[in-house]
């Protein structure tokens, strides 16, 4: 990067807060995304407020540089994976918790983890009942951008159904403040319906491409004190799928919900059963592990009534072995990344979402492509209030190259079968896109205001798909 | 109008669907807005479908014609009020229910009131949780549109939260669909939060000033059958305030939660208590009005007793009032509008959303508003979402009385003003807020940027915005 640059980027967070070393460079090039390949950024800045996140921003606007803005770096998409030569804002240092109890909200700079904001909350008997996988590592306003889901999504969706107002720093600069806080009078974040056209979606599930999420404000609940663990077993799947949409329906608390077809719950009990303390079962075609929470015990006995006699109504049986959602709910700030990572080998994931009747298709489709395609891989998932997010991971040895463009090969088929089930990603990663022009008219759209915010194009330039019957 | 436009529209629609009769046009030049002054457009179309709102569009587009959107023309803040000179599309006829059972959703078309699709999931054993108290004419679109909140919306939220995936005409006649629908291989709407960036949300409150929203695809429940109703008397209003906060906060499924000072609810009671045969009250300071709702009878009741709990651990008192069930759940379809209107009086409203705790900042403000000026009105409040309270102030007037609708007039803009700096909020950006927001100039300009993007001609409702 051009030394005068970095002398003006350095002005602007401090020496000691940029790099051009190639050793943090490195660092810098990769992230959680196994799969994908390293790229050198030409500096990283490590801004310590919002103002220094504008100010760095107009520079590179000015510049022209590609930027990449980056928090936990647990992205498994390839999203903070930076430009060659770009700059990436590394946002760690924007670490403030401010509470607000009166209003049931809480503000995080976009340095906060699940993790911390987790061991904050917990403080107050609070929590906001949503944590992505990797939440130790994860930041909130990085999971606002990818818009994930994890433990607590069967009731309360993914983490865009908790935001009450972000604060954004746009390309040229400028801050904006949406929600409530946009009127500077307001006590805080209560509503973020506020001021006509909700302008906070726009940022979320952005990937970092119109601005820089530098604040995010959250719903807050009393914590759940009472849950019950059990695992609910099923001969059909359309049993096992209608006993997800029966807990809805019921109003059963269900705060972690996850259907096992058979084989796969043995691999992955392989994995983690015995640390689990899971014993061993005979495990029927389908089983659902289930974690309810509630705020109060009455509520709780009701429910595990209210699931066992859905359950049985449906022809299932109550398989009574607790430890398997026990361990999964109580490792919920890990679980995901150890069950990932354990096995010893890469992969490429495909994330999607799939309404909870059609459950079986994307199974079908994933073993399908499996085959064909002669590779190793697995698919869990779980609930997401209408929908069941999966999360098919695609096994490669890193070493073995001709491996690796098998999974390659494997995963864009794949998105494409996915597609066309009637699955829907939740975050626009460019792989969906390829070879579908039904969508046209959207991307048109999406584009035109990605133009007009960023007419420079510096924010993680090409993280929206162009539409594929040109641009008009 | 031109004469080759309008026959441009007349291609479109057929000749019967659209009018330029005088006695037409004066139908369309008002809403239920009555404090709005009327103004005529110069034509009305009446499109069937999707695909002729595109065309019109198109049309209007290239001839830079004003557009207007409407459907039921309840909306209370001037926002189908034609402008001078321009068309309005009358949207009623895009009508279509369908039912996605196993997704737990529906999608309407845009001329679909509430009323007719209460009617329809009632069969089904489902609702859609929010009612905008004018619910029997108000179409779903239309209230997506200026995002409203009602009965429902204190366990749910406002509209805009129960909001699955829009159809939408952007004002160059581009048809786009959000959410899980974007894929047409879905099986239907089931995720609004799909392909990235939520586009869904820039049209929920924009107040047909991007687009034309033809369909909408909505969240629905399983129907609670199991209700609690109770009116909770405390002598303050924080008390009522804490009340409020501490139900929610241990999981009392209030559907539906209002405060109301005593005077207001007398005033409720002079308008309407004779007619419902409503025995007479001793009201405390302050009440809160609760409709418990749960799919399950035990945990009805947990929570009834659990609210009832902390309502005497917070020095209030349970008041007999078991009327108020009737007018505030059951009759959520109608009653309010018939509150609004039996009086007879012409009124301007400020609706705004302020914090729980704040909530009798705004009742406050108001009175003070009202004795300064010398006029009467009320306000009340009921609870949105996890802790906002969206407060309806009525200003009355004589419409007969331009002496005292200009003293409403006077008032309202200065309630606009304080009522900002007390830190409440709009939930539509209507446009005398335009005068009361300072400090916003960013997001402001934010949003009319993003205005030109979608709409460069300004042919949709423009002004409507917050003067945008």
């Amino acid at each position: 990067m051009d030394k005068e640059i970095v002398k003006e980027l350095s002005r602007i967070v401090g020496e000691e807060y940029i790099s051009t070393r190639k050793d943090v460079l490195l660092t810098y090039a990769a992230s959680a995304s196994t799969s994908y390949e390293r790229v050198f950024p030409g500096a990283v800045v490590r801004p310590g407020t919002t103002e220094e996140v504008s100010e760095v921003l107009k520079v590179a606007n000015k510049h022209k540089i590609p930027v990449t803005p980056r928090g936990g770096g647990s992205s498994l998409q390839g999203e903070v994976i930076p430009q060659e030569d770009g700059l990436v804002i590394d946002l760690m240092r924007l670490d403030d918790i401010i509470l607000y109890k009166d209003l049931r909200s809480v503000t995080v700079g976009a340095g906060i983890t699940f993790g911390v904001l987790e061991k904050y909350l917990n403080k107050q008997d609070l929590w906001v009942p949503y944590y992505p996988g990797s939440s130790l590592v994860a930041t909130i306003a990085g999971n606002v951008s990818v818009n994930g889901a994890g433990f607590g999504s069967p009731i309360f969706g993914c983490v865009a159904e908790h935001v009450l107002g972000l604060e954004v720093v746009l390309p040229d600069g400028t801050v904006i403040q949406t929600g409530t806080e946009a009127n500077p009078h307001a006590p805080g974040p209560f509503l973020r319906y506020a001021f006509g056209p909700d302008l906070t979606g726009l940022f979320i599930g952005s990937l970092g491409s119109f601005g820089i999420i530098t604040k995010v404000s959250l719903k807050t609940q009393k914590r759940m004190k009472f849950f019950d663990y059990n695992t609910y077993g099923f001969v059909t799947v359309e049993q096992a799928q209608k006993f997800m949409q029966e807990l809805r329906t019921n109003d059963i608390n269900s705060m972690w919900v996850a259907l096992y077809e058979g084989r796969i719950l043995d691999f992955f009990l392989d994995m983690v059963g015995e640390e689990y303390g899971v014993p061993q079962h005979e495990w029927p075609n389908y089983t659902v592990s289930v974690a309810i929470g509630r705020i109060r015990q009455d509520q709780l006995q009701s429910d595990m009534l209210a699931a066992k006699a859905v359950c049985e109504q449906l022809g299932g049986h109550e398989i009574g072995i607790k430890e398997l959602p026990k361990g999964e709910w109580e490792d919920r700030l890990r679980e995901f990344v150890r069950s990932s990572y354990v096995h010893g080998w890469h992969w490429r994931i495909l994330y999607h979402h799939q309404p909870l009747a059609n459950w079986y298709k994307s199974m079908e489709t994933i073993w399908e492509v499996m085959d064909q395609h002669g590779i190793l891989g697995q698919t869990a998932g779980f609930q997401s209030q209408r929908s069941y997010n999966f999360y098919p991971q695609l096994y490669y040895d890193p070493q073995d190259k001709e491996e690796e463009e098998r999974v390659v090969a494997a995963h864009k088929d794949l998105s494409k079968k996915l597609f066309k089930t009637g699955a829907v990603p939740f975050k626009l990663a460019g792989y969906w896109i390829e070879g579908i022009t039904e969508m046209d008219s959207y991307l048109r759209f999406l584009n035109r205001i990605k133009d007009d915010i960023d007419p420079n194009h510096i924010m993680n330039p090409g993280i929206i798909p162009k539409p594929k019957g040109g641009d008009n | 109008m031109d004469l080759e436009i309008l026959k441009g529209l007349e291609r479109i629609v057929g000749s019967e669907f659209v009018s330029t009769k005088a006695d037409v046009l004066l139908t369309y030049s008002q809403t239920a807005s009555m404090a709005a002054d009327p103004i005529l457009p110069v034509a009305v179309v009446r499109p069937a479908d999707t695909h002729e709102v595109s065309e019109l569009l198109k049309l209007a587009n290239k001839n830079k014609i004003t557009v207007v959107p409407r459907s039921g023309g309840s909306s209370l803040q001037q926002e189908a009020i034609p402008k001078p000179n321009s068309i309005v599309i009358d949207l009623m006829r895009l009508e279509g229910i369908k039912l996605y059972e196993d997704l737990q959703s529906v999608t309407v078309g845009a001329g679909v009131t509430y009323g007719e699709l209460d009617k329809f999931l009632d069969k089904h054993g489902l609702f859609l949780p929010v009612y905008p108290e004018s619910a029997l004419v108000c179409t779903v679109t239309g209230n997506v549109a200026v995002n409203g909140a009602g009965p429902g919306s204190s366990l749910y939220g406002c509209t805009g939260e129960m909001v699955l995936g829009l159809e939408v005409v952007l004002p160059d006649g581009t048809i786009i669909q959000t959410g899980s629908e974007a894929n047409p291989n879905a099986s239907g709407p089931f995720l609004r939060y799909a392909f990235g960036s939520d586009i869904t949300g820039l049209f929920i409150g924009s107040l047909g000033s991007f687009g034309v929203i033809t369909k909408a695809s909505m969240k629905v429940f399983r129907r609670p059958e199991f209700l609690e109703y109770n009116l909770f008397g405390f002598e303050a209003a924080e008390q009522a305030e804490r009340f409020l906060l501490e139900a929610k906060q241990n999981d009392i499924s209030g559907l539906f939660t209002s405060i109301y000072s005593g005077e207001v609810l007398n005033l409720f009671w002079d308008m309407i208590g004779d007619e419902f045969g409503y025995p007479t009250i001793e009201f405390p300071h302050r009440a809160v009005s609760m409709t418990i709702g749960r799919v399950r009878e035990d945990m009805a009741k947990s929570d009834a007793k659990l609210a009832c709990e902390i309502c005497e651990k917070l020095g209030g008192t349970i008041i007999h009032a078991p009327e108020l069930r009737d007018f505030e759940w059951d009759g959520r379809l109608w009653n309010f509008v018939r509150a609004c209107y039996a009086h007879g009086w012409h009124w301007r409203t400020l609706y705004h959303h302020q914090t729980i705790t704040n909530s009798h900042k705004s009742v406050d403000m108001i009175t003070e508003v009202m004795d300064k000026y010398g006029f009467i009105g009320h306000t009340a409040g009921f609870n949105t979402g996890s802790s906002s309270m969206n407060m309806y102030p009525h200003m009355y007037f004589d419409p007969q009385d331009p002496a005292e609708e200009q003293k409403v007039r006077d008032g309202h803009k200065e309630l606009a003003k304080t009522l900002f700096k007390s830190g409440a909020v709009p939930f539509k950006l209507a446009e005398y807020w335009k005068d009361a927001i300072e400090g916003m100039d960013d997001y402001l300009a934010f949003l009319k940027h993003i205005k030109n993007i979608i709409d460069p001609n300004n042919i949709m409702n423009p002004g409507v915005l917050g003067g945008i």
